[in-house]
């Protein structure tokens, strides 16, 4: 990964270069931004910057021994530390190792990365075992932290890092990155639209099973009011099975357009195939209604977040979005 | 690449190899060990980046080359395989066979080249060389090693430092603040410019491979970036810390006020008694000096109180001072069976001191505390 590589985020890019050329390196970044927005990419490719042995222009090469070592993840000064799987946070012997790592001198390159990504994930105990190394960083030792959720770190971690920004990219960047990962130009848009600029989260749902689930769950919200409950029962079930996070979103970006639609008129910008469909949805209800669907939908997507029993809150979900709509509108009764 | 090889001398070389083996799964060929030909059979190597060994083991190479087998799994197999002579034969990319007897396994090579490349060769440029008893260098890491602090942040304090003594002796010191150990050992050979502090773990896998030597020598080679052990057979390498060693000097006492002299296993044998009933906290166990006798005991409020005395010889006033159990039991446990051991106190607050009577070469100082 080289800063070629990253999109957008020119200025936090432009920021990191300069303080690698001129050998001014903080002994800790904390690098803060929506998920999925290339906080990891761009940490990444700081780090390759830092230990390649031949920077062009103010990048790394690619191609020297110490850029090939880290793409083949064998660098001895690159570490990544994260979350394990089975694991709720970043536990306090992670960091114990860390340190102990962080201490030694460095074996090929001038100096030692250590990446530590979802910092958030951070246990308070870890947090204050890394504050210890924060606040005496070894000589040679950078540390890179990435966060979508900085609120969560304690003020004094926060406080000893240099804080990188990204902001989020515009529909046309992340609608780029997902056309050169070959996902088709309609879909990338749609998809581009809806990722709230963060490629990493379209990426997500750009995948066969996601696109599946999303049609699934847009489709089922145009004729919501035809279905019965078996059918949402169905729906929530294979939704709670698959990639549910996808279809929550898409969810939420069909509610938001058909708002816009119904209260400026213009056509939908997440879903520019659909006018028609868009168009009807808008006609048929009244703002206060899709307003509340939407705020059901985020809810959920909370919800989920907090780890809520999935097909409970996703029927429940689709429950109350019909409810919604049944009720705006009493003329058409019950299929 | 193609070889065979005695089942004996693969299962002894992996054996060697397997101790430094990456254990975490992030980079997959870390856990891999990195067969190559080499003159007159083949090395092994493996190393998990912190430390790394190479083993050379004579083989019958057929074809040369290079492949990287997972560690583990070829160990295993070579220990269960009954065939006096193993045959490893690299077929497609990607693929190795190993025939023993009757058994054949086919296993995934990693490509050689995404080994990394370590700090092996014994004829570095910078940094300086010597030839070491590998008893003398066993001694010392043992006299020094418990003494390290377990802190992780206080990273400068996180291995014992080699450096050169005020008298020309290769000196090893340890500390984590609380106690210090310090030995000299006149051993042949220049010494480094600077010290370099060698990390706990480093050291574990150093010893290791210094039991596998016994009596012989070894070659010490200590440059700014690592340490790097060699015999005829076996390289290692350990990275070193960053940072520098505090002045530990100022810590050792000029004198003390009170010196005693007793038997080390009477110390020791009493100590491990006592602490029984020490505060599981503190560990506090407290020495009462007097003519001819040291009384030590402790108590804890939860669970009760002990106390023996065991005969010294000793002519000075009466002296009471409060230590850690665990750490004169440390050092009392390095030194030899039988040994006459010098205490040196101060008083409630200042240094003790510890060392044998007989070599004032190896000193330790400890701090005492308040019970
Ligand atoms: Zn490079």
């Amino acid at each position: 990964m080289r800063f070629a590589d990253v999109l957008g985020h020119d200025a936090a890019i432009e920021r990191l270069r300069r303080a690698a050329a001129t050998q001014r390196l903080a002994g800790a970044y904390l690098l803060t931004g929506p998920a999925g927005v290339g906080k990891r990419l761009l940490a990444d490719a700081f780090a390759a910057r830092i230990l390649c042995a031949a920077p062009r222009d103010d990048d790394a090469c690619g191609t020297c021994a110490q850029c090939t070592r880290v793409a083949a993840g064998t660098h001895p000064e690159l570490r990544l530390l994260e979350r394990d799987e089975e694991r709720r946070d970043i536990r306090i012997e992670q960091i114990r190792e860390l340190s102990r790592w962080l201490a030694l001198q460095p074996l090929m390159a001038e100096r030692k990365v250590a990446i530590v990504d979802g910092a958030h994930c951070l246990s308070e105990p870890a947090q204050n075992a890394l504050l210890k190394t924060l606040e005496e960083p070894p000589p040679s030792a950078v540390l890179l932290l990435t966060t979508p959720a900085a609120a969560l770190l304690l003020p004094t971690v926060r406080s000893r890092c240099q804080r990188v920004r990204l902001d989020p990219l515009p529909p046309e960047s992340v609608a780029r990155v997902l056309a050169a990962r070959g996902v088709a130009p309609e879909q990338a848009t749609l998809l581009a639209a809806e990722a709230e600029g963060s490629p990493g989260r379209a990426l997500a749902s750009s995948g066969d099973e996601e696109v599946r689930a999303r049609d699934a769950m847009v489709g089922a919200l145009r004729t919501l009011r035809t279905l019965d409950a078996a059918a949402l029962s169905t729906l929530a079930q294979d939704l709670a099975r698959g990639p549910a996070d996808g279809a929550l979103a898409a969810a939420a970006a069909w509610y938001r357009d058909v708002l816009e639609t119904r209260l400026t008129g213009d056509p939908p910008r997440r879903h520019p195939g659909a006018v028609a469909a868009v168009r009807a949805a808008a006609d048929r209800s009244r703002a206060e209604c899709t307003l509340r669907q939407l705020e059901l939908v985020c809810d959920t997507i909370n919800a989920l977040d907090r780890n809520a029993n999935r097909i409970l809150a996703i029927e429940t979900m689709l429950l109350g979005l019909r409810a919604l709509e049944r009720d705006d509108s009493p003329r058409q009764g019950p299929a | 690449m193609e070889l065979s090889i005695r089942r004996e001398d693969l299962t002894r070389g992996l054996y060697l190899v397997q101790g430094v083996v990456e254990r975490r799964s992030t980079v997959p060929i870390l856990a891999n060990v990195l067969i190559e030909s080499a003159e007159g059979g083949i090395t092994l190597t493996a190393t998990d980046m912190e430390v790394g060994l190479r083993v050379r083991t004579p083989a019958d190479v057929k074809r040369k080359g290079s492949v990287t087998l997972n560690a583990r799994k070829l160990y295993e197999i070579s220990r269960e395989v009954t065939a006096d002579e193993l045959l490893v034969k690299a077929t497609a990319a990607g693929w190795v066979e190993v025939h023993a007897g009757r058994s054949k396994f086919k296993i995934v090579s990693l490509d050689p080249k995404d080994f990394p490349q370590l700090p092996l060769a014994m004829d570095p440029k910078g940094g300086v060389t010597m030839e070491v008893a590998a008893a003398t260098l066993r001694e010392m890491i043992d006299k020094t090693i418990f003494a390290v602090s377990t802190d992780e942040t206080r990273f400068n304090l996180s291995g014992v430092l080699m450096e050169a003594g005020e008298s020309g002796a290769l000196r090893m010191v340890a500390t984590d603040g609380h106690r210090l150990a310090k030995i000299d050992r006149r051993v042949p050979g220049p010494r480094p410019e600077r010290g370099i502090i060698m990390p706990r773990k480093g050291l574990v896998e150093a010893r290791k491979l210094l039991d596998e030597v016994d009596q012989g020598d070894v070659t010490v080679h200590v440059s700014p970036k690592d340490m790097r052990l060699a015999t005829p057979t076996v390289s290692f390498f350990m990275r070193i810390v960053e940072g520098e060693f505090p002045d530990y000097r100022q810590v050792i006492p000029g004198s003390v006020r009170a010196k005693a002299r007793f038997n080390r296993d009477d110390l020791l044998a009493a100590l491990r008694r006592i602490s029984l009933l020490a505060s599981e906290r503190s560990r506090g166990v407290k020495l009462h000096l007097e003519k001819g006798k040291l009384e030590a005991s402790a108590s804890n409020p939860d669970q009760g109180e002990a106390s023996e005395d065991i005969e010294i010889s000793y002519g000075g006033e009466a002296l009471s001072v409060g230590f850690n159990a665990r750490y004169l039991i440390d050092v009392l446990g390095v030194h030899a069976e039988g040994e006459v051991i010098e205490l040196g106190l101060t008083d409630e607050v200042g240094p003790g001191t510890v060392s044998g009577a007989s070599d004032p070469e190896y000193t330790y100082v400890v701090m005492p505390m308040r019970l």
